[in-house]
């Protein structure tokens, strides 16, 4: 894909984040459909944010002929789903919680963040299509904690089963991950993440259950279509980097990176689960 | 061609007992090589771990322990060039104490000397690994060591690495990336041991536009600084700029300068002393929020936990940002002209101090 030579237009929308689901929904979901469909944009990455007030973050790539025509719809049509979807709330300041006051709800701003890099394994890539399952996972309903927590457990479930055929040792790799994380965190903290995780693990056995079915088997239910595109992309990136815990470690960092959770060792957790889940049962 | 490794260290025992000692093994196909670990005070068991498991290195000379008992905080440039003074190889490469060499570097490091030998190489892939410099004994002398003005974290390296391109040297990376492993650890325990993070008493904000702040971090012993944060990237806020030029910091200091000044505590009113010989004062409104005596100007102290780590990160950081970009200015790669690296070292938990 010749992402260098196209153009990024980088955008912040400054939206409570419990009117997020509704902006991706009713506004970000159809405009990239339609500047896709007309081949004004090629790729988009999307990330939560909070720096400045709670905000979603695109950052869009269009060609050198398209760039215009693509900027323009995109402005308007932003700026006219806030125009008819107002909100009374106001940021709040108090206690203070950044180094620049908040920016005013419904309004949007552009080049507030640094256009995405290149990096190295296919990152752009990497971050749309993280981009492209985030977007399609996100319904009417509110953008909450548990719904981060289940999309990162499909995500990383995913990129366990594109490994699980060919990696006869995959669970081992999964434990030497945990292992390493675990020699990074002190004693305190491993005891604290261990329990966290074992109650998360009981109270949750029967979703995490759920997740798995839906993983490993190839005919997902319509609202996970999208499933199905992440486990091909994996798959892709698995042939040129056939190493399971290269992948598994830089592609669960990108997810954490755009779904930019405050939650502290996230990541930990949702690998934890998934390993005691999976050892605890026959696939 | 003699190789010495060097780690400096101040509580990090965690570290070095998963590295260091893996480090000798995978260097064991290169005879001519030394490991010099300083300990820079560590109150942690450092000490009693490389006496107890790594006392064979040092028997064999594969490993020379050196305590240095005078610091209460981190510092990187000046243990860094203690440790470099120890070391008796014609070839100096730090090795940070979260740093794996991989199997055969210091064999490498000897490849790339030998070929061209008026190099200096260096890491520059990942922030981890970016205190992996090699440099020959002679070049660190000529440029004065590391730069001892800079006494917190970042930039040390970048300063030392521009500064021996100034000295004529021709840089060369070192991209093999199975030299290049690292633990991964946070920002906050990059700077856990400095004076920074254990000093100060409040940090204040004081928000004037969308891209800018009024930023003061209050010490302990009565010094403030003062500095009118800038975001540089919140500039061009209207129309998507679509050049792909980035900024080579997205935040930085009005002036690239802190103001200095003293403050008191008189009840619950802040008052500061600049050295111009301007007093502002400051009103307590609430728990974590100011006035300003005679101006509508509001402060608020941080109490979010992630901001103050992120605010002395960054002061920690700017403060040598400073220092390295007054030396990029200057015409002299050479720094230090007092001397560098001076203190009292004790060798393998000798009671003999070496004046150094």
């Amino acid at each position: 894909m010749m992402v260098e030579q196209n153009y990024w237009i980088r955008l912040s929308i400054f939206i409570p984040r419990q009117k997020w689901h509704l902006l991706i929904v009713h506004c970000i979901f159809p405009l990239i459909t339609e500047l896709q469909a007309k081949h004004l944009i090629t790729i988009y990455i999307l990330y939560f944010n909070y720096q400045q007030g709670d905000n979603i973050r695109l950052a869009i790539s269009a060609k050198p002929n398209s760039i215009s025509v693509a900027t323009k719809i995109i402005d308007e049509s932003i700026k006219s789903y806030l125009k008819e979807t107002p909100v009374n709330q106001v940021p709040g300041n108090m206690p203070i919680s950044g180094f620049f006051m908040d920016m005013p709800y419904h309004s949007l701003h552009y080049n507030m963040f640094c256009r995405p890099p290149e990096g190295e394994f296919q990152e752009i890539d990497i971050r749309y299509r993280i981009s492209y399952c985030l977007i399609n996972s996100i319904t009417d309903d509110p953008i909450d904690y548990a719904h981060l927590f289940s999309f990162l457990l499909y995500m990383q479930a995913s990129i366990l089963e594109a490994f699980w055929q060919k990696e006869t040792s995959l669970m081992d790799s999964l434990k030497n991950i945990l292992i390493s994380e675990d020699e990074s965190l002190s004693a305190h903290e491993l005891e604290s993440l261990n329990l966290k995780c074992n109650e998360i693990y009981n109270r949750n056995l029967k979703i995490l259950e759920v997740i798995i079915n839906d993983v490993w088997q190839n005919t997902p239910s319509d609202d996970l279509r999208w499933l199905n595109i992440w486990k091909d992309s994996i798959l892709n990136y698995a042939k040129k980097e056939p190493d399971f815990e290269i992948v598994y470690r830089k592609v669960s960092f990108l997810i954490m990176q755009q779904l930019n959770s405050f939650e502290i060792n996230f990541q930990y957790i949702t690998s934890k689960l998934l390993f005691k889940a999976l050892t605890n049962k026959t696939i | 061609m003699k190789i010495s490794l060097c780690t400096v260290c101040m509580n990090r025992a965690h570290h070095v007992k998963q590295t260091l000692k893996k480090n000798i093994i995978d260097n064991e196909d290169y005879a001519d090589t030394e490991f010099i670990i300083l300990d820079y005070n560590s109150k942690d068991d450092l000490e009693d771990y490389v006496r107890t498991n790594l006392t064979e290195y040092i028997n064999s000379k594969k490993l020379t322990y050196y305590k240095c008992n005078t610091h209460q905080y981190f510092n990187r440039t000046h243990s860094r060039n203690i440790a470099f003074k120890m070391a008796t190889g014609e070839i100096i490469c730090n090795v940070d104490a979260d740093n794996f060499t991989g199997k055969g570097f210091a064999a490498y490091l000897n490849e790339l000397f030998t070929q061209n030998q008026h190099c200096f190489y260096y890491a520059n892939d990942r922030s981890d690994v970016i205190g992996r410099i090699a440099v020959s004994r002679s070049s660190f002398y000529k440029i004065g060591g590391f730069d001892e003005r800079m006494v917190y974290y970042g930039f040390e390296d970048s300063d030392f690495i521009h500064r021996l391109m100034k000295s004529g040297l021709k840089a060369g990376i070192i991209n093999n990336k199975q030299y290049l492993a690292a633990l991964s650890h946070s920002n906050k325990d990059r700077i856990a041991n400095e004076y920074v993070v254990n000093n100060y008493y409040k940090i204040l904000i004081s928000y004037k536009t969308y891209s800018s702040s009024i930023i003061i971090i209050l010490f302990k012993n009565n010094i403030f600084f003062e500095g009118i944060l800038e975001n540089r990237l919140n500039l061009n806020l209207d129309k998507p700029d679509l050049t792909s030029k980035s900024l080579q910091y997205d935040y930085g200091i009005q002036g690239n300068k802190w103001i200095k000044g003293t403050w008191s505590l008189l009840d619950t009113s802040l008052i500061f002393y600049y050295e111009t010989n301007f007093i502002k004062t400051l009103i307590q409104n609430n728990e974590f929020n100011y006035k300003q005596k005679g101006e509508n100007t509001l402060y608020q102290e941080v109490s979010n936990k992630v901001l103050i780590e992120e605010a002395l990160f960054f002061y920690s950081q700017l403060t040598n940002r400073i220092v390295f970009e007054n030396n990029l200015a200057s015409k002299s790669y050479k720094v230090n002209n007092n001397g560098f690296g001076k203190d009292v070292v004790y060798k393998n938990f000798n009671s003999e101090p070496i004046n150094i």
